[in-house]
């Protein structure tokens, strides 16, 4: 497992709201490494003082773009890594996840929810939780790698 | 990295049972929580209830809460109803999201679940 975390670059006096940190994580692509990020980050918020349910929602979609990353994008592939930068700016918190696959259209995903259960494998509802938790989502490319951009009001 | 999941069944009455499940419920949970017997066969010995206890459960991805839906499903083929409980309210929330509890009923506690199977059975 290689961590690589920077710190937290504080950039003002305090950890009040209107500070900024930011933060970064490199994972191998292995199920369960999601875990590393979405534990720092609940501390990171809590910390921030974000209200439970809104953390809650935070970590998770993050998670799952961080799952998406390391299954969908470097297919399991140990040599591959996740990176994820977080800045955290005042009221707003923005994260992009890359991964060295190809990428994907983030459209959002018909809801015809029966549809979806009766599939063998009802897999997917991860891009669900992104949408509906993040307040923008973008999609991009930079120096090879693809990367999901995900911002997060955190004190509405 | 991953807490390592197990189910362990306990056979309340004559009428259900329940899955102590423990551990992280994601992709990994698929082999030993739907292939431990055939879902969509019954339960064990006629029983018609289901009750997962999700309180040893810290974490659930949707790759778990999919493995969620397909077992609570194969209860509409199986003659069984799911119920679960140990659920946290963020948790509860997702389950909504996706349409689990159209077949995974949440209940706060064990003792409110085995009431209700009385009260659906007709048991005083």
């Amino acid at each position: 497992m290689e961590i690589m975390a920077e710190g937290y670059r504080k950039r003002g006096d305090g950890m009040a709201k209107e500070d900024a940190c930011s933060a970064s994580w490199r994972l191998r692509s292995e199920f369960g490494q999601e875990k590393i990020v979405t534990a720092e980050l609940a501390r990171l918020l809590t910390q921030q003082r974000v209200r439970a349910e809104r953390r809650e929602e935070v970590v998770t979609a993050v998670g799952e773009a961080c799952l998406n990353a390391l299954e969908h994008g470097n297919r399991l592939d140990g040599d591959r890594p996740v990176e994820v930068r977080m800045i955290m700016t005042g009221p707003s918190c923005t994260f992009r996840i890359y991964d060295e696959g190809s990428g994907f259209d983030f459209s959002p995903l018909p809801e015809d929810q029966a549809a979806r259960h009766g599939q063998a494998d009802p897999r997917g509802w991860g891009l669900l939780f992104i949408s509906s938790f993040a307040d923008r989502i973008r999609v991009g490319a930079e120096a090879g790698r693809f990367y999901v951009e995900l911002m997060f009001r955190l004190y509405e | 990295m991953e807490q390592t999941f197990r189910a362990d069944v306990r056979y309340l009455s004559s009428l259900s049972m329940a899955l102590d499940l423990q551990g992280d419920l994601t992709k990994q949970a698929e082999q030993s929580l739907l292939l431990m017997r055939p879902w969509q066969e019954g339960l064990d010995e006629g029983r018609t209830y289901l009750i997962l206890n999700l309180t040893q459960v810290p974490y659930i991805n949707s790759a778990g809460i999919a493995v969620l839906i397909r077992l609570s499903r194969a209860g509409a083929k199986g003659g069984f109803l799911t119920f679960g409980y140990g659920i946290t309210p963020h948790y509860e929330k997702l389950f909504r999201m996706v349409g689990l509890t159209e077949y995974l009923t949440i209940y706060p506690d064990e003792h409110a679940i085995v009431e209700r199977i009385a009260a659906l059975d007709g048991s005083p």
